[in-house]
């Protein structure tokens, strides 16, 4: 015999979890009083569910395993809808749990009840409201497999009260999700490597199905074997070392001007694992226009949603790419291929910045550069997002997959902060940066103290310019410089604050203040947030306007 | 008979779960497409059918096609067309002003089965091609007190079409 509660537990342990974010409450207290005797699971006990799903969505970047929370019935679930979206959106691996009101109270208004089933049907991959032991094992079972596999996506399960008190013996006989990954057929494979080999100016572009599939080094070998530029989407971003000379870095509305025009100018564009977002590819008609474009993507309704493929490949990233590797050995040879010569250099030239390390107030571009040299290759980077994202985007390289983390398609502010507390619970002897802005900043800053009680120390660099920056330069480029409700005032002390919530808070106003700061944050290894004044009208260029083509790149005001 | 180009026709086998249905639905919702018919049956205690039919242009088609195929509780999605399988909808009328000429012209033209209700009123219960209960409604639009359709069911003859060929 055995309790729904414990069930819960020992199905979680069964599937590798040892640690969980979340913030209890009365529909869910019986798992709690079952947790309590788990010693080899540990909680973390976030300060709003929204910022505990960030921090299971963190972990389950940062390790491709999944990432659980758990949180009470009604508004401790709805609370979880902007983690679980934004985890949906990137296609992130997060099992979220909550409590529900008895099976008997359900629709019944009873305290803390929310329909969150309906709520959850279009934020997950699926989800499960199991009624009795049955169908909460298969339900777990089946949540794991289902987030995990092919392309990987959150999967909710609301669990009522008496189904975590239920007693019996459980059996899994109420479905078995199983999920074969598709296999391209040796004449798409040769076809497309054909097309390739005979290409004199290819692209690849990366995106994050790259990185969830574990292909980075088949694409690096794929890149250097056909002497095609690597670029990126923000998902993608790391899927190439960013030092690498086949890398131009992100493509989209804030990517480099090398990586914008390499795509423009490609003759084939091989997009492996990405959805072609309009963040990615600016107006559609426009995107590569003189390119025959291949599309490899695991998610079969991706091939043709947006952009018509010439080709489109159904398969995972690293089995698709290691194919036509193979097939091209035989057709090309190593760095003979294409014809990109010198142009190469230039594109990579082209996307250079000057950095000022001396002006006051800083440009924000500079403190993400100078930020590169306290990164080591094994630690992480998070971002916010807006300008402070797009910032992180253009000015810092990522050494590896899944070192850059940050909210692609929801565009969450205030991902960056507590999905930074998750991949430290991951990778405790790595250090973790939040790259942020003051805007975002705002809104999970009360998940420091979590970062202090659990002794998770992140380092939390604010690029602080007392405005919504991004909004501010739309209304500046797109709406005649008529500021409207972007003006955060700076009243508030970011550093006082941060100290309130227990953390160190510097606040820097030129480089060399901030290189001491950063040198003192990484010696004491606690959590730091630094507040860094800078530019306030500072714009991120280059940028496509909103249903601008690539070509229409802006890139000074 | 007319084929609307962009009436669309699909049969789903899905896990006989609570919340399928709003699932299914949802999919649908978000993107504006409006569900003409929908209709369920149980197959077995895990499975069940749902037929759908919508109209939609065949470049949004296929994307949905794939949508409804990667859903976890969806288990098969195959589409039906009026011209090689089999569609049928039940319908249910009530009749004024009829006497037992209408009845066997129903019974003959349409292949109904009626029963006499009163002197005048006549029960009519069709299983039809939906295009037929159509043609039904129109000829004797004038006569019918009240009616019910069941919404259209799809029996798809896929199976048989490749054993022919």
């Amino acid at each position: 015999m055995v309790s729904g509660a414990k069930l819960l537990v020992d199905k979680l342990r069964e599937n590798g979890v040892k640690t969980i974010f979340g913030i209890p409450g009365g529909a869910v207290l019986p798992f709690f009083d079952e947790l309590y005797k788990a010693e080899d699971i540990e909680f973390i006990l976030a300060r709003h569910e929204q910022g505990a799903a960030h921090m299971a969505d963190g972990y389950a970047r940062a390790t491709g395993r999944a990432g659980v929370v758990v949180t009470t019935s009604g508004p401790g679930a709805t609370n979880l809808a902007t983690g679980v979206a934004n985890a949906y959106l990137d296609s992130s691996p997060v099992i979220s749990i909550s409590g529900q009101v008895s099976t008997s109270l359900i629709g019944y208004d009873a305290f803390q009840e929310a329909n969150i089933f309906s709520m959850m049907i279009g934020l997950t991959k699926m989800n499960f409201l199991p009624r009795n032991l049955d169908e909460l094992s298969s339900a777990i079972e089946n949540a794991f497999k289902i987030a995990l596999s092919g392309r990987p996506g959150p999967v909710h399960i609301d669990i009522p009260r008496d189904v975590q008190l239920m007693e019996g013996e459980p059996m899994n006989n109420i479905f078995s999700y199983s999920y074969n990954p598709p296999v391209p057929s040796d004449e798409e494979i040769f076809l497309v490597s054909r097309i390739l080999a005979d290409a004199e100016r290819p692209v690849i572009l990366a995106g994050g199905g790259v990185i969830m599939s574990g292909a980075s080094s088949e694409l690096i070998a794929f890149a250097e074997l056909l002497n095609a530029p690597v670029v990126t989407t923000l998902m993608g971003k790391g899927s190439i070392p960013e030092d690498h000379p086949l890398s131009l870095g992100c493509v989209g509305m804030h990517g480099k001007l090398g990586a914008i025009k390499a795509v423009q100018e490609s003759d084939v564009l091989l997009a492996v694992g990405t959805r072609f977002s309009d963040r990615t590819t600016g107006k559609l008609s426009g995107f590569a226009p003189r390119a025959k474009k291949i599309h490899v993507d695991i998610d079969r309704s991706e091939i043709g949603k947006l952009l018509k493929p010439d080709i489109g490949i159904v398969g995972d990233a690293k089995h698709v790419l290691s194919r036509i590797y193979s097939n091209l050995l035989k057709m090309v040879q190593k760095g003979k291929a294409g014809r990109w010569g010198e142009r190469l250099k230039q594109l990579k030239k082209e996307s250079e910045f000057l950095y000022d390390y001396d002006a006051v107030p800083v440009k924000p571009s500079t403190v993400v550069k100078v930020l590169n040299d306290y990164v080591a290759p094994g630690d992480f980077v998070t971002t916010e997002v807006g300008q402070c994202q797009m910032y992180a985007s253009l000015h810092f390289l990522a050494k590896r997959p899944r070192q850059f983390i940050s909210s692609g398609g929801l565009g969450t502010m205030g991902f960056g902060l507590p999905a930074a507390i998750g991949v430290k619970a991951a990778f405790r002897e790595q250090r973790v940066f939040d790259i942020a802005g003051d805007g975002s900043f705002f809104m999970t800053c009360n998940q420091l103290p979590v970062s202090v009680d659990y002794e998770l120390p992140i380092i939390v660099v604010v690029l602080n310019n007392y405005f919504l920056g991004m909004v501010r330069q739309w209304q500046e480029l797109f709406y005649g410089r008529r500021y409207m409700a972007v003006d955060l005032k700076g009243k508030a002390d970011i550093a006082r604050v941060s100290e309130g919530f227990g953390a160190k808070g510097f606040k820097a106003t030129r480089i060399s203040e901030l290189k001491e700061v950063l040198q003192i944050a990484i010696k004491q290894n606690e959590t730091t947030v630094i507040d860094v004044v800078v530019e306030r009208e500072d714009n991120v260029f280059p940028m496509i306007p909103p249903a601008a083509t690539l070509d229409e790149v802006i890139v000074r005001r | 008979m007319a084929v609307d180009e962009n009436k669309r026709f699909i049969v789903l086998r899905v896990l006989n779960i609570p919340g399928v249905m709003e699932r299914i639905s949802s999919i649908f919702a978000r993107r504006g497409i409006n569900i003409d018919t929908i209709t369920v049956g149980v197959i077995n205690g895990k499975t069940s059918q749902i037929s759908l039919t919508f109209n939609l242009p065949e470049d949004k088609f296929e994307n949905i096609v794939k949508v409804l195929e990667k859903n976890p509780c969806i288990l098969e999605v195959k589409i039906g067309s009026l011209e090689s399988d089999v569609i049928r909808e039940a319908f249910v009328a009530v009749l004024r002003d009829c006497d037992t000429n209408v009845s066997d012209y129903i019974r003959i033209r349409y292949r109904a089965r009626t029963t006499l209700l009163s002197e005048s009123k006549l029960l009519v219960e069709l299983l039809a091609d939906p295009r037929v209960v159509n043609e039904f409604k129109e000829e004797f639009t004038d006569r019918i007190e009240s009616f019910s359709r069941s919404g259209v069911m799809i029996h798809t003859l896929n199976h048989y079409r490749k054993l022919k060929a």
